[in-house]
């Protein structure tokens, strides 16, 4: 039996805002195991959702409600209240925006997820997500990238790095921003390359 | 239906949150200019709202793999010309000796506790006084802290010390034959086998060579100053804060190569890694390198160090043997 996730917003209030700010385990279990159901919970809301531009803040939504219950209590399994949140949310959406998604109209369809598949070990992950985060630099815009390896590998100031890459200190922000924000979702957001894995 | 989180019915969109976040996560990163006010206004926004934290938190943690996965864009490349230039760099870095009388006392304190770290590991070690030491890779340190001084002995390896300043108990560690006693700091302490080397990244600190001799040998370091105590002689070289970043790197897990030789980026890495990687044909371990890379990854390295230049990489099982 999956735990019921409260996505009802008239009662979700009793959250203080910042409740959670003293739930270091919350935000662990949080990155630990939330984070990396996002491809698979992606797909989800793309299969079930049929406005992309929606998407971000489904996802948003979906992850301040589950976040805010671990804080209160962590779920015993992150995938069964993750996708349950999901569906819920989806539900309430469907009712507030008074629109039925063709694809809403029936049940949600729960994508089947492998989570038993045996875990390589360390070492071949670490090689293989090493391939992924260089693949992920790769596929940054050009001075997005350069800015973000000064800022990263190289440690430089947004200022230094305006000066040496000829732009005002702005621009540097924007690509820094974007970067970051590119790599967080292709590094969660989508499913690990098949074809990189060894 | 109403939404009663946001009773103003001002809804952010996820993206502006994100923007946001993106943009704490960077200020933050430029550690020197990120200050408490900073912290405590990042807190504050944080505090507004779950929103700001989720999407806070999964930024963080995708800025936190491309940390710890390290080796972004090994970018390793030939460069014999930038090296001859980098050696003429050296050469010229002024070599400053100071000779000093100091009355060497040291008092052992009661209770001495013994740490150490294994090939690959690293611990980092919270003294009462709210002093911190990070052990890097192979390492044994021993701390004592007496009612009237704080003493630490570096036996072996390195460690990155953050020392609460107490004029009544100063802190003073030993290396060898050498003792560093901190003037309000932060400082790396690493022994190799001839000699001992010092970095102090904040505050001061006053190094002595020769630590029981009355005639020791003693200067004070200043930010940025890096000491190498070899035989009781002591010279300092300046650093600069990229050289210092990047030594503290593996604190993080990342060691970074600026147009070294593979035979000493080899080295560097081998301290790390069960897996050594060797090296014997003379024109392969003079091969120049510039880049960043996972300190425990002995394989990633072989990998692009094979890619960039053509080389020969055999694995065994205790070595990776980079060839021609």
């Amino acid at each position: 039996m999956v735990e019921t996730p409260n996505t009802n917003h008239e009662n979700s209030h009793a959250r203080e805002p910042g409740a959670g700010m003293g739930a270091p385990e919350a935000k662990a279990w949080f990155v630990r195991e939330v984070l990396p159901l996002e491809a698979a919970l992606m797909q989800f809301l793309r299969h079930n959702w049929r406005n992309e531009s929606d998407i971000t803040d489904i996802r948003q939504d979906i992850y301040e409600h589950v976040y805010g219950a671990a804080c209160q209590e962590i779920p015993q399994s992150a995938k069964a209240f993750v996708f349950a949140t999901a569906r819920n949310l989806l539900i309430n959406r469907v009712r507030r925006e008074r629109i039925v998604p063709i694809e809403a109209a029936g049940d949600f369809e729960m994508l089947e997820m492998r989570s038993d598949e045996p875990s390589p070990d360390r070492k071949t992950i670490a090689r293989d997500e090493l391939r992924r985060l260089n693949a992920a630099l790769d596929r940054l815009p050009k001075r997005c990238r350069e800015a973000f390896v000064m800022r990263q590998v190289q440690d430089l100031s947004r200022r230094e790095i305006a000066t040496r890459m000829g732009i005002a200190e702005k621009t540097v922000k924007r690509h820094l921003n974007d970067a970051v924000r590119m790599l967080a979702d292709i590094l969660y957001g989508e499913p690990p390359d098949v074809k990189s894995r060894s | 239906m109403t939404d009663a989180i946001y009773p103003q019915d001002v809804r952010v969109s996820a993206s502006e949150i994100e923007d946001r976040a993106a943009d704490w996560l960077m200020e933050r990163k430029d550690e020197r200019n990120w200050t408490e006010e900073d912290q405590k206004a990042l807190d504050a926004w944080l505090a507004q709202s779950l929103a700001h934290q989720v999407a806070f938190f999964r930024l963080e943690a995708a800025l936190d793999r491309a940390e710890r996965l390290r080796a972004l864009q090994p970018s390793v490349r030939q460069s014999n010309g930038v090296w001859s230039i980098a050696l003429k760099a050296v050469a010229t870095l002024s070599l400053v000796a100071i000779a000093g009388v100091v009355g060497a006392r040291y008092m052992l304190g009661p209770r001495v506790a013994a740490y150490q770290t294994s090939i690959g590991d690293s611990e980092t070690l919270s003294l009462g006084d709210g002093s911190q030491i990070e052990l890097n890779t192979d390492t044994s340190l021993r701390v004592a802290q007496g009612s009237n001084g704080r003493q630490a002995w570096l036996d072996r390896g390195e460690a990155y010390f953050q020392i609460k300043h107490d004029a009544q108990h100063p802190f003073t560690v030993i290396a060898g034959d050498s003792r560093v006693t901190d003037l309000g700091t932060k400082f790396t302490l690493r022994r190799f086998p001839d000699r001992v080397e010092v970095t102090l990244i904040e505050g001061g600190a006053r190094l002595d060579a020769d630590k029981d001799q009355s005639t020791a040998r003693s200067v004070t370091l200043r930010p940025g100053d890096m000491a190498t105590v070899s035989n009781g002689a002591i010279k300092v070289a300046r650093k600069s804060e990229q050289t210092l970043a990047d030594e503290l790197g593996w604190r993080h897990g990342i060691l970074t190569f600026r147009y070294m030789t593979l035979a000493q980026a080899a080295d560097e890495l081998n301290r790390y890694n069960r897996t050594q990687i060797v090296i014997t044909d003379p024109h392969v371990a003079k091969l120049t390198i510039y880049g960043a890379f996972t300190a425990n990854d002995a394989a990633a390295f072989a990998d692009a160090v094979q890619t960039d230049f053509k080389l020969h990489v055999e694995n065994l099982r205790d070595r990776i043997v980079l060839a021609r």
